[in-house]
């Protein structure tokens, strides 16, 4: 995981939103992907301008964590990655 | 019928029946007595508040030692026998009339409504859904169908069909007793069989279960989150001619819209308290008093 590094939301994605999450539609690789509330937090945060590195300490402020979720936030951002949501 | 006439030509096809399959309207002539009664066993006759934009003729004529089916007018089988003719005609008059509402995303569910609050029970087949329906008909439900419906802008159309009866399931419903069947066959009613007025037409939905079998043992009903609702109901249905994006917004928007409830299905007892409980507290989407059981 490159820490530095500003994760974005890829194009074209087709978000619909749940009362508990997102439903998102990967037209290019025709797959639909499932997200709750906390994959869906962060993918709003992956706005290109947050740094990785960031995020963890974003979602402690959210979820009013003792401590930043620093290893779900990096499993979780990698399956956005690998999954091609997230680049 | 004189001899001469029957050995002169073909024989008049002197039994029509007609039914509406939501968008289809669909006419059958036939010359067999027979196959007109097979019809009238299988065929559904509910009231229906869709409105017809295609029209289908059948003809069926004993022909040798079969029957040919001609559809609107061009030859379309030759079945060997009465049964054969009957299951190959009404699965093409389903098939065409689903393919009437090519916009439609199909579920695998039974819906019903009770209190002016419409339900989807989704599941796979055996998950117990022709159980639950029959069996919330005689706890004061509008059962509309127990098998598939159809969803588009976030409402439900139940799709007319006559519900298929296993052995099992007659012995667990006492509202079945005398209704006929026995033994091994597979039991054919509707909710106008069973003395319940059946309306089809389309509706929003208050609430959506999603049926895990749990033969024998108790019901227990849990909530589940939308996100993986969507992910159920999606996997018990199939996709609307526009494609997938339309598929997943269809089904995102009925269940934003609903509350939705794991059940696993066992004691019918405890599932129709516990349906009634949620349905008491989901606040009614849509009331038509035409349709409610009160």
């Amino acid at each position: 995981m490159d820490w530095d590094a500003c994760p974005q939301v890829s194009e074209g994605l087709e978000i619909n939103k749940v009362a508990d999450g997102y439903i998102v539609y990967q037209p290019e690789r025709d797959r639909v992907h499932y997200l709750n509330h906390t994959a869906v937090l962060l993918l709003e945060l992956c706005d290109g301008k947050t740094r990785a590195g960031d995020l963890a300490g974003l979602l402690k402020v959210a979820y009013e964590l003792p401590a930043p979720p620093t290893d779900e936030v990096s499993e979780c951002l990698s399956k956005l990655v690998a999954e091609g949501l997230v680049r | 019928m004189p001899l001469q006439a029957r050995r002169g030509g073909p024989r008049p096809l002197s039994e029509e029946r007609s039914v509406s399959l939501l968008a289809c309207r669909i006419y059958i002539s036939t010359d067999c007595d027979r196959l007109a009664a097979f019809l009238d066993r299988v065929l559904p006759r509910p009231a229906q508040r869709y409105p017809i934009s295609r029209r289908h003729h059948f003809a069926v004529r004993r022909e040798g030692e079969g029957y040919r089916i001609e559809e609107d007018g061009v030859a379309r089988a030759v079945e060997p026998t009465l049964e054969s003719a009957g299951y190959a005609l009404t699965a093409r008059m389903h098939a065409l009339a689903l393919a009437a509402l090519p916009e439609f995303t199909k579920v695998h569910a039974g819906c019903a409504s009770w209190k002016g609050r419409r339900l989807l029970a989704v599941g796979p087949p055996h998950a117990g859904k022709t159980t639950l329906m029959i069996r919330l008909l005689s706890e004061g439900f509008t059962v509309y169908g127990d098998e598939l419906t159809l969803v588009k802008n976030g409402e439900a159309l139940p799709y007319p069909r006559r519900f298929g009866v296993r052995p099992p399931t007659v012995a667990l419903i006492p509202s079945l007793a005398g209704v006929g069947g026995g033994g091994d066959a597979v039991l054919v009613t509707d909710p106008a069989q069973l003395g319940s007025k059946w309306v089809i037409e389309p509706g929003p939905v208050a609430s959506v279960f999603y049926l895990e079998p749990n033969h024998d043992g108790h019901t227990r009903l849990e909530p589940c989150p939308k996100y993986l609702m969507v992910q159920r109901v999606m996997s018990q249905s199939t996709a609307p001619q526009a494609g997938r994006q339309q598929w997943i917004r269809d089904i995102c928007d009925m269940l934003d819209r609903a509350s939705t409830f794991t059940v696993k299905l066992g004691n019918l007892d405890e599932a129709v308290s516990a349906l009634k409980d949620v349905l008491r507290r989901t606040p009614a989407v849509a009331v038509d008093p035409a349709t409610e059981t009160v």
